[in-house]
């Protein structure tokens, strides 16, 4: 009898022991990572999980929510505006994308060499990217004026001009894009700059002895290399131009007509302006939807070439 | 002249090339900041549009700076800027740095599954997020104010996981001499680890910093109170009034953009390092 209780003791004293031991090895990695999961859960997967219960409710912040189904679906599928500004930010996605993924590269290979100021002309190139959005697109605004910059460049150069670029409901479009890519440029030619200089110097040095013209090596030898590069500034720029909002926002504010109108945008107006939540929330998940898809077949197009390569 | 000279020219003929190239290209870049600069100090008498366009102010009158400083509470949005950024980048960076380190350089059951978790709030729809986000913060009682602000930006997924790649690149004994030295977990992490990541800190201060200055979307959506809002908001507002004076306007744009050209000048290694190490990573 009383050695068993010895016994149970010695076996109690060491399990605590144990588990003192553990205690003291494990809780430590979670002090360091208790704020981070609060936040994260607070302010990323919360308000994830409440989109879908939003998306199927009526909601205007003041009144609880109200359970309608698929009504919000429903709605959006009849919703004129909701596919215009689809249609619209599809349109920013042609016109911007192809402008931001091949034009930098042009930029990368002029700055990839050694000489006196390169670095100089590298800092200028980028430095649409470090200033914020609103003060570029308010500068832009006035060159895009009638009697302004961008007008007054076409005339010099022959062509007469008198556009309201951004009052013209077919040229609207087209100059948004043409300010989002001058601002980005820049950040997609360092990319493709990391990228050209990973690419074998060995190489070059070969295809120049065997007499390869410039255009060729860029062609044959640059190019391949930097295939996985270019999976990278697709993503990202497919991602940058679908969510375009702060640049329509400040130059046209999604008119005329709503011929600028982007999903975002509108999906801001009827969220914040028109305090319609729910049907917002629907939309978003909607924009969600599409730049996941349009993510993996961008994927999927780069991880074909690669295996062909 | 023999080869050697032709050779020579040719060079130099190239290069005179290049240079008028790259001078071509980098005025579509700065350009239009040009313009706008030079328009701020044009005077009342001077047309800003018109053809062909002048560049040269004239003559030069500081008016348009005066007028932006005084007669639009430009002051108070710099100062709420900077304030901002005196809250926002530390604690961001604290944060950050804290929650990565176990991730890199602890071994603790869930630590794959927290850091994947982690990871995931980069591909989590921030579209879909954004009413619901508001809503939280709306409840939480932080509308109208800097805590909204503060508190949802403390922490994100991207700066964690380049915290974490640090991490990976010190070695594992100077950890341990640490420990054998007697520092308890936060010293070691506090005094002898973090100090050797500042490449890595830097660069997450500078982007921190650039997306503090120029956020626009989420102030917009939760500040109400005019008191309150940072540069780039106040200079939205500003266009949707003042828009019209253009002179003034083009003032004031100057002055949101100086403070984040200084910087940019002052840390432009960091941020080519730091981008290429997002990209690497």
């Amino acid at each position: 009898m009383a050695l068993n209780q010895v016994e149970t003791s010695i076996r109690q004293s060491v399990v605590v022991a144990k588990k003192r031991r553990k205690k003291k090895f494990n809780f430590i990695p979670y002090i360091f990572l208790l704020p981070a999961i609060v936040l994260l859960f607070t302010f990323e997967y919360l308000p994830t999980l409440n989109a879908f219960y939003y998306s199927f409710t009526e909601y205007h912040i003041l009144a609880p929510a109200e359970w309608v189904g698929m009504e919000n679906y429903k709605t959006m599928m009849q919703d004129d505006k909701f596919w215009k500004s689809l249609g619209n930010s599809m349109k920013y996605f042609l016109i911007t994308v192809p402008m931001v993924v091949i034009l930098p590269l042009f930029l990368a290979i002029l700055v990839n060499r050694k000489i006196k100021g390169i670095n100089f002309f590298r800092l200028i190139y980028y430095l649409p990217v470090v200033t914020a959005m609103v003060a570029v697109a308010i500068m832009w605004k006035y060159l895009y004026h009638p009697s302004g910059l961008v007008n007054a460049f076409l005339n010099g150069i022959g062509i007469n001009a008198e556009t309201n670029w951004l009052l013209n409901t077919k040229t609207a479009i087209p100059a948004v894009s043409i300010l989002e890519a001058w601002k980005a440029m820049g950040f997609y030619m360092l990319i493709y700059l990391a990228g050209l200089q990973a690419v074998s110097k060995e190489l070059i040095e070969a295809a120049r002895i065997d007499g390869a013209s410039p255009l060729r090596i860029l062609w044959h030898v640059y190019l391949p290399q930097l295939r996985p590069v270019f999976a990278v500034t697709l993503v990202m720029a497919t991602l940058g131009t679908v969510q375009m909002f702060t640049s329509i926002y400040i130059m046209t504010g999604g008119g005329p007509l709503d011929s600028t109108m982007s999903l975002p945008l509108y999906i801001y107006q009827k969220a914040f302006v028109q305090l319609d939540m729910g049907y917002a929330t629907a939309m978003g998940i909607v924009l969600w939807v599409i730049l996941m898809i349009l993510t993996i077949i961008n994927y999927k197009i780069s991880r074909g070439g690669h295996s062909v390569q | 002249m023999n080869d050697k000279q032709l050779y020579k020219w040719r060079k130099i003929g190239k290069n005179v090339f290049l240079y008028v190239l790259l001078i071509a290209v980098s005025l579509i870049f700065i350009g239009p900041f040009l313009w706008l600069l030079s328009t701020a100090f044009k005077s009342n008498a001077q047309d800003v549009f018109g053809f062909p366009p002048s560049f040269i102010p004239k003559p030069a009158v500081f008016d348009h700076f005066i007028e932006a400083w005084t007669a639009i509470p430009f002051p108070r949005y710099l100062l709420n800027s900077f304030l901002l950024l005196l809250i926002m980048v530390p604690s961001h960076i604290f944060l950050t740095a804290l929650t990565a380190y176990p991730l890199a350089r602890m071994n603790f059951p869930g630590r794959t599954f927290i850091f994947y978790a982690i990871i995931a709030t980069m591909f989590l729809p921030e579209e879909g997020k954004l009413v619901p986000l508001f809503i939280i913060v709306e409840k939480l009682g932080m509308v109208d104010s800097w805590w909204g602000l503060i508190i949802p930006g403390l922490i994100g997924g991207f700066s964690i996981f380049l915290m974490r790649q640090a991490y990976l690149t010190i070695p594992k004994e100077i950890e341990e001499a640490a420990i054998i030295d007697g520092c308890g977990p936060f010293r070691v992490w506090w005094s002898v680890i973090l100090p050797l990541t500042k490449p890595t800190l830097a660069a997450l201060s500078v982007f921190s910093f650039i997306s503090v200055w120029n956020s626009f979307m989420w102030p917009l959506i939760i500040l109400k109170d005019e008191n309150l809002f940072p540069i780039a908001l106040g200079l939205a507002y500003l266009s949707g009034t003042f828009g019209t004076d253009v002179k003034t306007m083009a003032a004031g744009v100057v002055i949101s953009l100086v403070p984040i050209i200084i910087f940019y000048i002052l840390m432009q290694r960091h941020f080519v390092s730091g981008l290429q190490g997002s990209i690497k990573g």
